[in-house]
Formats: C-alpha cells, structure tokens, sequence
C-alpha cells in the first residue's frame, strides 16, 4: 500500500465514522462519548455492554446506529422465560413441494449484522450463555450443524443497574467476552431539554444511512481490516501490559489495588486496549498507536473487567478510580 | 507525495537523531561543567573569604560546610546530567514527546529494522516522518548550545573570585606597631563566649581539636596566598612574641582541652597551626629544630638535623627563628615547645608526642638543599665579649696546700 492509498484509506474511515457519528446524532441527544465507544468497538471488531438506568437511550443508540451503517439489526428483549434457541433459531419440520417432510433451520434475531440484547441479564444463564457463545466464536450451532453468522457481527447488550430482583448477573468470565463496556449518565439540563423539545413532537428525525445496502457489511469489514494494521511499536505493546497487569493485585501492585481489587483485567483487556487504541489513531489520522490512544479507552476496556472486593464497595472506591490510579501508577512507562 | 523507502527515510530519521543527541548531550555536558564550575568557584570564594575573616574555628565550621556545600552541588550537578542524558534508546521518545510527533520516530524505527509485508501502513508513516524531518531538526529543538544562564553564572562567579584576590591586599591589616600585639584586624576575635565555647570545644575534644588544627593551616596557606608571605613574616617579624588571633584560638582550644600541658606551649607561641606549617616546611620552621630538642630537656639534635656550626654561635636562636644548619625536613617542635621560657625551677616538660609527622615514611625527613648562606654578624661586639669569656673548666688548688693534702690523704706506706 503506497502512502497515498494509506492516507486516503485513512482518510475515508474518519469520513465514514464522522458521518455516521453525525447521523446518530440526529436522533441521540448527548451521550458523545458512549457514542464514540460503540463506534470504536464496532470497528475494533468486538461487541459492546452498555449500562445505564431505563429510558436513557440504550436502545436508541442501538437502532440509530445501525439505521446509518445500513446493517440488518434485531433486538432481543431478554426475559427469563427466554430460551437459547429463541436467539439462535431452531429446526422445524417442513414439507417440501414434492410432499416429503424435512427439517429445516430458521435462524433466530442473531442472525443479523447488529444485535441489540437489551437487559441481558433478565434472562437465564443458558440462554445468556448461548449468546456469549455466537459472540465468541461468530457462529451458532444449532442440532449439530454449525451456521456461521454473517459479518460484520456486533452485539449491544444493554444492563439495567436497577431492578436486580429477578435478574441473573452475568458472571466475569462472561463479561470478559466484551470487548468494551459504556455507561450512559443523565443527560445534562440543556440536552434533557433539547431531549424533549425534539421527541415530543410531530416530527420524527431522520436518520440516513452513510453507507450504501448492498455493500455496507464489507465496508465495515473493509474499515476493519484497516484498524487491523495500524502500527503499534513495542514500546506501546509494554505500556498497554503494564496497564493490564497493573490491575491485578499482587507483588509490587499498588497499595489502592491490593485492598480494593480482587481480581484484575484478563490478557483480553489488553487485547482490548489495543484493538480500541488503534480506532481512536486512524480517527486522529495516525497509521500509529500512541500511549494517548491506549489511555483514551482505558476506562472501557478495562472498567469491566475488574472484580472488586467488598471493601471497595463498603468504602465507594469504583472501577473508575482503580483505573486512574493504574494509569497514574504506569505513567512512568508511558515511553 | 513521494514514496520513499522506508528503510531509506528511517536512515534519515536516524542520522538527524544522532546529531539531535550530540547537539543536545553537549550542550548538557557543557551546563554540568559549568554548573560544576560554579561550585567549586562560589566554594573558592566563600574559603578565600572565610580565611580572610574568620577566626581558625570558625573557619573549620564555616569550611566544612562550603565543603559540604560543593559535594552536594556537585552530585546534584552529575545527576542532573544522567538524568538529562539523551540515550541511543531513548531519543526516538525524548523526540516524538518534544516536538509532539505523537510517536511517529518511535514507531518508525521499531518497525524499520522489521518491516514485513502485513506492515502496510508503514509506508504512510515513514512518509509522515519524512515530511516532519524539519520539526525537529537539531538546530530548532536545540537553538543554542551552549547554556547561557549557566555560563553567564560561572563566569561571573570566577570574576568575583578573581576580583577578591585582587582586592585582597587592599583589605590586608596593618601591620602591629612595636611591641604589639598581634595583627589587629587581620582576623576578628570570632571565639564569642569563651565560656560556652570552651566547654563546647572540651566536650568535643581531640576531633574538633584535630579538625580545627587542619583548618588553621588551611587558613595560613589561604592567606599567605592572599595577602603574600611576606606580610606574615613581617607582622612575624615585627612581634616575635605574639601570637595571631589564629594562634590564639588554637592555643586557647589546647589549653582548654588539656589545661595541665598546654598553658607552656601557647606562651611560648608555639601554636599547634604553626606545628603543622613547620611540619610542610613552611618558612619559619627550620630554626625551631635545635629549639624544640632543647626544650624536652633532651639535648641531642633532632636526627636529620645538621649540627650547628661554628657560625651558630652568634646567630639568633631565639624561638621561631631559623637556626643555621637545621635543615628543611625537620620539625622544630616535633617534641614540643622550647624550654626557653619556662618558669624557673620548672623541671618538667611537655613531650608532644601527639605532633603530626607527614613524610613518605614513618620518621623525619633527611634533609635537603644546601645548608642556610652564613649571614653577617649584626653584632659583633656582642661576639668579641663572648669570645674573651673563657670558661672555668677545672680549678687548680693552690700549691700551698699540696703537703696539706697529702698528709691528711696519706694512709700508711710511703708517700705517693
């Protein structure tokens, strides 16, 4: 690749995010940030987990996302009763025109470019685990046979803080499985009012998609493959594990993580600062990762990935201040 | 835009970080030497001072500490520069923080030496490099290489040095008129509360007393620099007898750390500074060789020391005065003080055995040089007179008492 295909490569992935950033913002009232992150993890190829309290916007972020990117969506709306086969899809028996019964697969809303799995945690293990499993491993095995799912594949789950009566937390190993996690906050007085100026009335805004039907799931592909080859020199490689093995306690660790941290971000947070590092350097116009880029998506790479004592949660110490307290102790290494 | 090999515009990048480092790791080198520099000459001048106005224990103190004071620097000087040292492995860094490249140099040359065809986007970024090249071209993150604040600073603190040892004379005592005592002036009384010092300085003991008689001789060597020898031998000369205020403080600590021994010593003026001066063959110490075995009521010479000759007999040989023949490497007060001026019927004496011997080895050192030019005598009819005086050397009885004695000595037999 000549420089200037390079540049030019770069240059129409900042185009395409800044478009479809700007879409998302017509329908999506604040929320700037959490909306960089889902854009940074959907080209960093992983799947995103966002919290926040009901009526915030989860899903509204979801839809207007995929609206522009022009990707097949579903949403799965999770509830207890839910089973793995109504994500997965099933086998039914159907008659053929020349009269002979078979089975047949009908794939389930997983089957789709962007799934929304709103309030994950409401359903069983079994059936959260079903779509760990197609997260993981981009394919559903249904009766046997193996049915790939389409790329690009992007899941948004969404997790209601309250309410926990009734809810089945997903275990760690699980929440590992995501590559970045947002928390969306209250909106702000002048968005909450620009909120319901815009949603309470006749008008309905538009959402246009950036990139065309027929070929929108290979250009997301294709901008993929790109954050794929952003360079990241050794010295950065050390800085994001540094980061990742500051956070777990142990010999030498620091003192706020040894007391409040019980178990710290697995090698998949690494991979995660990286990965995340590398879309945030093709958006600033780098084909290079600076120690800038891994800071920026510390907080949702890691954030999740921590399991803190009870101590910590006795004494308000969060996952927020854990992280700033491993940056601030891995600054020294920063080049 | 041009497509330069990356492997070709990484040379470049590390070609113009290699004249980066040199530019920059001089100029650190020349701010250390300078702040070095500064250390040791703001020390310099602070000594120069001190010796010029401070009394022998005072200027220990005041001299420890600009001592101190210079290793610190010193250290803090040398550390600054391993901490600002621009490294092979560091400077692509040091570069992309300083001429905020966002990691471009750094990137480039980890992936110059290992470029493989996945790297795609390497090419951009060694384009990127290239065009950034002027950034941070040596001359623009180094503009100046050598650091004025600090030179500046050096340079005018030698100026005030040399400007002291200029003005030194200016500011030298006079000199004390006859029978005076001392050199007024030359160095305040700082000995305060002599009280209070005394018991500070005997509780301290022979360590201070050490350190003190080390830093009188310091003194003496600073200010012989700075005010010349001869004035020294000339307030020397003028007042024989007195002793400086240097003198007296160092006698005075001596006579309170061993009240028994010492008062003898610091009457005589033999002060512990000048002990040490006589012992480096400083001007004033041959004489007291021949004195100084007097005085321990030994009456050979000193071992290295030449005989006297005949000339000695009308040479001045009084307390610090050279003696003809004495030689250079003796010291004329290795066994204490002279004897002259004890109190009579004072049989006993002070050996001091504790007097610093500095030679290669262990015993004086043989003496050197020609012996002393035979001088005119001053006095001649002070000769004559002695001459004339012949000594008694053995009584001879009167003849008339010859048969007296034999008859009352006489013990049978025959007469002898």
């Amino acid at each position: 690749m000549t420089p200037a295909v390079a540049e030019a490569a770069i240059r129409d992935f900042q185009e395409t995010v800044v478009a479809v950033r700007g879409q998302i913002a017509r329908a999506v009232i604040g929320h700037e940030r959490a909306i960089d992150t889902v854009l940074t993890a959907l080209f960093a190829g992983g799947h995103v987990l966002i919290e926040g309290v009901p009526g915030i916007g989860k899903t509204l972020i979801v839809r207007s996302l995929a609206t522009a990117l022009n990707l097949r969506m579903s949403r799965v709306q999770f509830t207890v009763d839910l089973m793995p086969a109504d994500i997965t899809g099933t086998r039914i028996v159907r008659e053929t025109p020349d009269g002979r019964r078979e089975f047949a697969f009908v794939p389930g809303p997983l089957f789709a470019h962007v799934v929304l799995a709103d309030e994950i945690n409401r359903a069983t293990p079994k059936t959260q685990s079903a779509l760990l499993e197609a997260m993981a491993e981009q394919q559903v095995t249904v009766a046997g046979t193996t049915h790939p799912l389409a790329p690009p594949f992007f899941v948004l789950a969404t997790l209601n803080p309250i309410e926990m009566e009734g809810t089945y937390q997903l275990p760690e190993a699980q929440l590992d499985r995501f590559l970045l996690q947002v928390r969306l906050d209250y909106p702000s007085q002048a968005e909450l009012e620009r909120i319901l100026a815009t949603t309470t009335t006749t008008a309905v805004p538009a959402i246009e998609a950036v990139l065309p039907a027929d070929s929108a799931a290979a250009r997301v592909e294709e901008l993929r493959r790109l954050v794929r080859q952003v360079l990241v020199a050794p010295h950065i490689e050390r800085y994001a594990a540094m980061l990742v093995r500051f956070t777990s306690p142990g010999p030498g660790t620091d003192d706020l993580i040894t007391r409040y941290v019980t178990y710290g971000a697995s090698p998949r947070g690494g991979q995660a600062l990286l990965l995340g590092a590398k879309v945030r350097a093709l958006l600033d116009g780098r084909p290079h990762v600076a120690p800038a880029d891994v800071e920026e998506v510390a907080h949702a790479a890691l954030g999740h990935r921590l399991v803190l004592n009870f101590a910590a949660e006795t004494e308000g110490v969060d996952r927020a201040r854990i992280i700033e307290r491993v940056l601030a102790v891995a600054e020294r290494f920063r080049s | 835009m041009p497509a330069g090999a990356p492997t070709a515009i990484a040379r470049a990048v590390r070609r113009q970080l290699r004249r980066l480092r040199w530019r920059w790791n001089g100029r650190e080198v020349l701010r250390a030497s300078a702040r070095l520099a500064l250390v040791l000459v703001v020390t310099a001048l602070g000594t120069a001072i001190a010796a010029m106005t401070l009394s022998p224990r005072a200027f220990a103190v005041v001299g420890s500490a600009l001592i101190a004071g210079a290793g610190a620097g010193s250290v803090v000087a040398l550390s600054v520069l391993c901490r600002r040292w621009l490294s092979t492995a560091g400077a692509p860094t040091w570069v992309d923080g300083r001429a905020r490249l966002q990691g471009r140099v750094a990137t480039l040359l980890a992936f110059s030496r290992r470029a493989t065809s996945d790297h795609e986007l390497l090419g951009l970024l060694a384009w990127q490099n290239e065009t950034r090249l002027p950034e941070w071209a040596p001359r623009r993150l180094v503009p100046h290489v050598v650091p004025r604040r600090d030179v500046t600073g050096a340079l005018l603190a030698m100026l005030a040095l040399l400007l002291v040892w200029a003005l030194a004379p200016l500011v030298r005592p006079p000199l004390p008129g006859p029978g005076g005592h001392g050199h007024a002036g030359a160095a305040p009384d700082a000995n305060g509360p002599a009280d209070t010092r005394a018991s500070r300085d005997v509780a301290r003991g022979e360590t201070l007393s050490a350190l003190v008689r080390r830093a009188a001789t310091v003194q003496a060597r600073i200010v012989d620099e700075l005010w010349g020898s001869e004035w020294r031998r000339a307030v020397e000369a003028a007042a024989p007898d007195a002793e400086s205020p240097d003198d007296k403080s160092v006698a005075q600590h001596r006579q309170e750390a061993e009240p028994n021994t010492t008062t003898r010593r610091a009457s005589a003026g033999g002060s512990a500074d000048q002990d040490a001066r006589s012992m480096r063959g400083m001007p004033g110490a041959r004489a007291e060789g021949v004195a100084a075995s007097d005085a321990m009521g030994d009456r050979r010479a000193p071992r290295d020391a030449t005989p006297p000759g005949p000339t000695d007999e009308s040479a001045p040989s009084g307390v610090q005065q050279p003696a003809r023949g004495a030689g250079t490497g003796t010291n004329a007060q290795l066994f204490g003080p002279s004897d002259d001026v004890l109190p009579p019927g004072e049989d006993r004496f002070a050996v001091g055995l504790a007097a610093d011997v500095h030679a290669p080895r262990a015993g004086s050192r043989p003496p050197s040089g020609e012996p002393p030019p035979t001088e005119e005598d001053r006095h001649p009819s002070v000769a004559a007179r002695q001459r004339a005086a012949r000594a008694v050397l053995r009584p001879l009885p009167p003849a008339a008492y010859e048969p007296l004695v034999r008859e009352l000595y006489h013990r049978g037999g025959a007469a002898p």
